[in-house]
């Protein structure tokens, strides 16, 4: 019986501990509301494809180039959905890489050059957010929210503050329920 | 064993107890509004607060109206405060220009109603002489807890003010206002 107790548990234990091991690393990506990088192109209003949709969207659009690589697409509906798009070249990976990234959701793009990017395979990923399409927005082309390193917390922060605990009230609700159970379970087996 | 399993519910009962206690004290949305900013001013006059220190938080639309507290982030570790909405003071006070930083628990007496939030709406920061300033929700959106590119410092003046969200707090919702 031990035997069998711990073989499962060093089973659940090393898939639970387990972590593929790829040749790449996804780049970081900002958030559309807070932008860095080189503003590529900008179109204030008009329809725009957003990869993985099979229709246009009408709004605004900014394109930054974060390096060689990688590039952040923010779309702004006039209704005020947005989406963002990571988009990462990819020329470098092999298949088997590829395969796996469009298994966690991202779009394969043969050819950048359809949309006004390299001539390069890309991997893309869109995300949601929502957005206020400025009617009165600067089009000197000048990145307004520019990001710099903020005074004190610059690059040493890992996470963002962890500001919820429902974990910690359903592992106490949840110990208090097995104790209980444990409690009368011991008291029938009597 | 008797003893045993009267020790196992007795100890059950008590985790319950203060599970349920934990759950009402983050839930109960009253505990924490303050209905004047005049009567919270004259509070916090006396903790030697600049005049120019936020001191309180509101959000119409939501039903939010917070206390500010300052906080500090130190050796990875972020201060939170139970009592209100903390603002991370190595970022620009808000209404400075860039980037200033506000979070709090996603508990129902501070900003569960957040990820409500629509860009249109306005956060009004209260400060301590009792004057305000107003900004203008401009973004919303979901990140995860290791996009700290939020933090980032900016040319504009704004707010950026989250909590977190989706299934087990494994997301943070993220507001970004600019000033009116």
């Amino acid at each position: 019986m031990k035997y069998i107790i711990s073989t499962i548990l060093s089973a659940v234990i090393l898939v639970a501990s387990a972590q593929a091991a790829f040749a790449y690393s996804a780049p970081d990506y900002p958030t559309c509301s807070n932008p860095e990088g080189i503003l590529k192109v900008r179109y204030d209003e008009g329809d725009h494809g957003i990869v993985g949709e099979d229709h246009l969207f009408s709004g605004s659009d900014e394109v930054y180039t974060l390096s060689d690589t990688s590039l952040l697409q923010c779309f702004c509906a006039d209704n005020g959905g947005g989406i963002q798009t990571n988009w990462w070249k990819v020329s470098d990976l092999s298949q088997n890489d590829i395969d796996s990234l469009i298994k966690q959701g991202w779009i394969f793009v043969a050819d950048g050059a359809g949309w006004g990017l390299d001539n390069a395979p890309y991997l893309a990923k869109n995300n949601d957010y929502s957005c206020k399409d400025s009617e009165n927005s600067d089009d000197s082309g000048e990145v307004l929210s520019s990001s710099t390193e903020a005074p004190g917390i610059g690059g040493a922060v890992l996470g963002l503050a962890a500001t919820g605990d429902n974990k910690f009230v359903i592992a106490w609700l949840s110990l208090g329920v097995a104790c209980i159970s444990g409690g009368l379970i011991l008291r029938r087996s009597k | 064993m008797q003893l045993l399993s009267k020790l196992l519910v007795v100890i059950g009962v008590l985790i319950i107890t203060i599970a349920s206690y934990t759950y009402w004290q983050r839930n109960n949305p009253n505990r924490l509004k303050f209905n004047a900013a005049a009567e919270y001013v004259v509070v916090e006059k006396n903790t030697q607060v600049q005049d120019s220190d936020p001191i309180g938080l509101v959000i119409q639309d939501l039903g939010i109206r917070l206390p500010i507290i300052e906080a500090n982030y130190f050796e990875d570790r972020w201060e939170t405060t139970s009592e209100g909405v903390s603002y991370l003071n190595s970022t620009v006070q808000p209404g400075e220009i860039g980037n200033s930083v506000l979070y709090g628990h996603n508990w129902g007496s501070i900003l569960k109603n957040l990820p409500k939030a629509k860009p249109g709406q306005t956060i009004q920061i209260i400060y301590a002489d009792g004057s305000t300033k107003d900004f203008e929700i401009t973004y919303t959106q979901e990140v995860t807890p290791n996009d700290t590119s939020i933090l980032k410092n900016t040319k504009d003046t704004r707010i950026t003010l989250y909590t977190c969200s989706g299934f087990l707090d494994s997301k943070r919702f993220v507001v970004t206002a600019l000033l009116k």
